[in-house]
């Protein structure tokens, strides 16, 4: 069965939020935000000189702990892995927001639902990628199948972010280790 | 010359039925008579189907020059077993043919005596390809099976990559691990260039022709050579008929691939809550034979390898195949089936039980099952955790959320047990939703201390502390465990109360140190 998640390129995220509101304006909701630009210092050097940045949302989880809290049975997770909220089932308990360990859902204001990425399910219907993906100026996001072998060898955590993997969240994460090349040197 | 072996074969010829005499399959003819018991050389007899041709058939039989009797027409006619028995006894054919004209069927033997003599005749069994493929469409591979043990006097046997042979009666593979089959299939494996290849078994010859298409291999199609037989004729008549017999096989493939495909979609639906309503389980579930108007009880099966052994292969149909039985034993029913590298057990209870005895039921039905299979693969751990079990089988993707946290929360329990039940995995239940950032500092504030301490001094302060809540606080069986004297470890337990600032007289505390320790062991 495919599982699509996210591939984060952390050494290309520039931190730059373009995910961030590509995704609200997507979605359309006052106040929050499906997607987070997280910073965290450097392995290298903890003195605060240097952040790594990665995006997170939902990590549509192999394990949806959200989809297990539900008291009505709002969640499911579609067959290419998508977890999905049925917002017509959704009665606003905040159930799901207190058991996702990545606090990927929030309550909408609007809607007074649960809302969390979708990893833009009509889009993807549509054929295009996610709005996440496509609004990222320096490719730093991707969508992939993370039970594709080719996908095996990129890490299931990042320095600095404690990941719950009780849930086995779908995100994967691309560090390159490249030297900086100084222009002055030859 | 022409044998009956041969132009049956041929068309229209392919379609007659074989009453009786087939073991003279060999006979050869040069002629074909309409009707006449006058002979001068080797010759097939045409009859027309009638009552007087029955009568007259034993005397015909008993002519030396007739090789073999064809008997023409649309009308039924019924033979009588003695003359059938007569026909067995000469060993000379008699075949009944739907032709009505004598003149076509004379003009049909001409034309393949004389491909015969300009040597030709492999036209002739190449047009066979065709009519195996028509009877495959029209009547299936069982039909086909029979029609060539038919035309070639004796037994064959369809066998697949597994030397599982194809069961007619059953229209399915049966696992028979004959000695035989596997020394065949050892020998096979030297020389398997070809279409076929020849197996000497002691003073007997197998011919093992090989099931392919491309490079995909299906099985064999095995056929003893015994003596006297024109087996070159043999041979053309299997290699002619292979290909229906592939096409027939690489169908099959094709719909048991569409069908397991379609299965697991149901399965992962109904673990995953994609399924809409509680009538479209049930109806979907009958496609399969599963009732899930049954309660059921939901177990996740993890297989390791045991830390010593570098690398296994796991052959999990067998391992399903036990588990099958094991909860068969119990006169319950199951689904098993791989997911995400665990084996997923549905076990379809009907007992009426309460929500305790149930519980209790599992397992021990589980303990069972986890024996079984660690018995039957030495070199695996085996765990099964154990979701709870709710009233409606749409909220089966709970029971299987829980039954994975079961199984991972396991790990972390001071008792280790290879069966673990939701319910009764305590604390780390609670401990699973809490954000790993808030876990980690509430450890690092009741533990970090000690933890430098130990790191400092090269002491084992945690190690003392970890084993005495292992053996629930008993001060002699932790010093046994620890070596030391149990009065060293009173003096230890002492200072452990002075560094943490705690009283492990007092439950409180006991709970703060030891809610530490299982987060401690949930982090690492």
């Amino acid at each position: 069965m495919k599982q699509l998640g996210f591939l984060v390129h952390t050494e290309k995220c520039l931190g730059c939020r373009s995910c961030e509101f590509s995704c609200k304006n997507e979605h359309g909701h006052e106040g929050s935000f499906r997607r987070k630009i997280h910073s965290i210092e450097d392995e290298e050097s903890k003195k605060g000189h240097s952040f790594h940045h990665f995006s997170m949302a939902c990590n549509h989880c192999e394990n949806p702990a959200c989809m297990a809290a539900c008291p009505e049975g709002a969640i499911k997770k579609k067959p290419n892995g998508v977890v999905l909220i049925d917002k017509a089932k959704c009665s606003g308990c905040g159930k799901c927001e207190t058991a996702c360990p990545f606090d990927a859902i929030k309550m909408n204001p609007l809607t007074a639902k649960a809302d969390k990425c979708d990893m833009c399910y009509e889009r993807q219907l549509q054929g295009k990628t996610t709005i996440c993906v496509s609004a990222c100026p320096v490719t730093a996001l991707e969508i992939i199948d993370i039970n594709d072998p080719k996908y095996s060898h990129y890490d299931k955590a990042i320095y600095g972010y404690e990941m719950k993997k009780m849930t086995n969240p779908s995100i994967r994460f691309h560090k390159i280790k490249v030297d900086i090349q100084h222009f002055w040197c030859r | 010359m022409l044998t009956l072996q041969e132009i049956i074969s041929a068309s229209p010829f392919h379609h007659a039925e074989i009453i009786g005499g087939w073991e003279g399959k060999e006979r050869h003819f040069t002629t074909i008579q309409n009707n006449s018991i006058r002979l001068e050389e080797p010759s097939l007899v045409l009859l027309p189907k009638s009552v007087s041709t029955v009568i007259q058939l034993n005397e015909y039989l008993s002519v030396p020059y007739v090789q073999g009797i064809l008997i023409y027409g649309n009308e039924d006619l019924f033979i009588p077993t003695t003359t059938i028995d007569a026909a067995d006894t000469y060993k000379k054919p008699v075949l009944l043919i739907n032709e009505t004209n004598p003149d076509s069927i004379i003009q049909k033997f001409a034309d393949l005596q004389h491909l015969k003599t300009s040597g030709l005749y492999h036209y002739v069994w190449e047009r066979s390809t065709s009519y195996w493929l028509q009877l495959m469409n029209d009547r299936g591979l069982a039909w086909v099976l029979h029609r060539l043990r038919l035309f070639l006097g004796q037994e064959i046997l369809l066998v697949n990559k597994e030397l599982q042979i194809f069961s007619i009666d059953e229209g399915n593979w049966t696992s028979v691990h004959e000695p035989f089959l596997n020394s065949i299939a050892n020998q096979h494996v030297t020389n398997n260039q070809g279409t076929f290849s020849l197996i000497k078994r002691g003073a007997d010859d197998y011919l093992l022709f090989q099931l392919h298409s491309g490079e995909k291999h299906f099985g064999y199609i095995l056929f003893q050579e015994l003596p006297g037989m024109m087996i070159d004729i043999s041979i053309e008549q299997i290699t002619h008929a292979l290909p229906a017999i592939v096409t027939y096989l690489m169908k099959e493939e094709a719909v048991m691939e569409a069908h397991r495909s379609y299965k697991q979609h149901f399965l992962y639906n109904l673990l995953y809550n994609n399924l809409e309503s509680e009538q479209g389980l049930i109806s979907q579930g009958n496609q399969w034979g599963w009732d899930f108007t049954i309660p059921t009880q939901l177990m996740v099966m993890r297989l390791n390898a045991k830390s010593d052994i570098p690398k296994l292969t796991i052959d999990l149909e067998a391992i399903i195949r036990k588990i099958r039985s094991l909860v068969s034993s119990a006169f319950l029913q199951a689904i098993i089936f791989p997911i995400q590298g665990n084996i997923v057990i549905i076990v379809f209870d009907n007992r009426d039980n309460t929500p305790k005895k149930r519980k209790e039921f599992m397992i021990s039905l589980a303990n069972k099952i986890q024996k079984e299979i660690e018995y039957a693969q030495p070199n695996m751990e085996c765990h099964i955790g154990l979701g709870r079990h709710y009233p409606s089988n749409m909220e089966l993707f709970r029971s299987f959320y829980e039954a994975k946290v079961a199984l991972e929360l396991g790990k972390f329990e001071t008792k280790k047990n290879s069966v673990r039940h939701f319910e009764d995995i305590g604390i780390a239940r609670l401990l699973s939703n809490i954000h790993n950032d808030l876990l980690h500092e509430y450890y690092q504030e009741t533990l970090g201390e000690l933890i430098l301490l130990d790191e400092t001094n090269d002491d084992f302060y945690l190690e003392t502390l970890e084993v005495f809540f292992y053996n629930n606080g008993d001060i002699n069986q932790t010093a046994e465990h620890l070596y030391i004297h149990p009065n060293t470890l009173r003096k230890r337990l002492k200072r452990l109360e002075s560094i943490l600032n705690i009283d492990f007289n007092q439950l409180d505390d006991m709970l703060k140190i030891f809610v530490a320790i299982k987060i401690m062991k949930m982090l690492k």
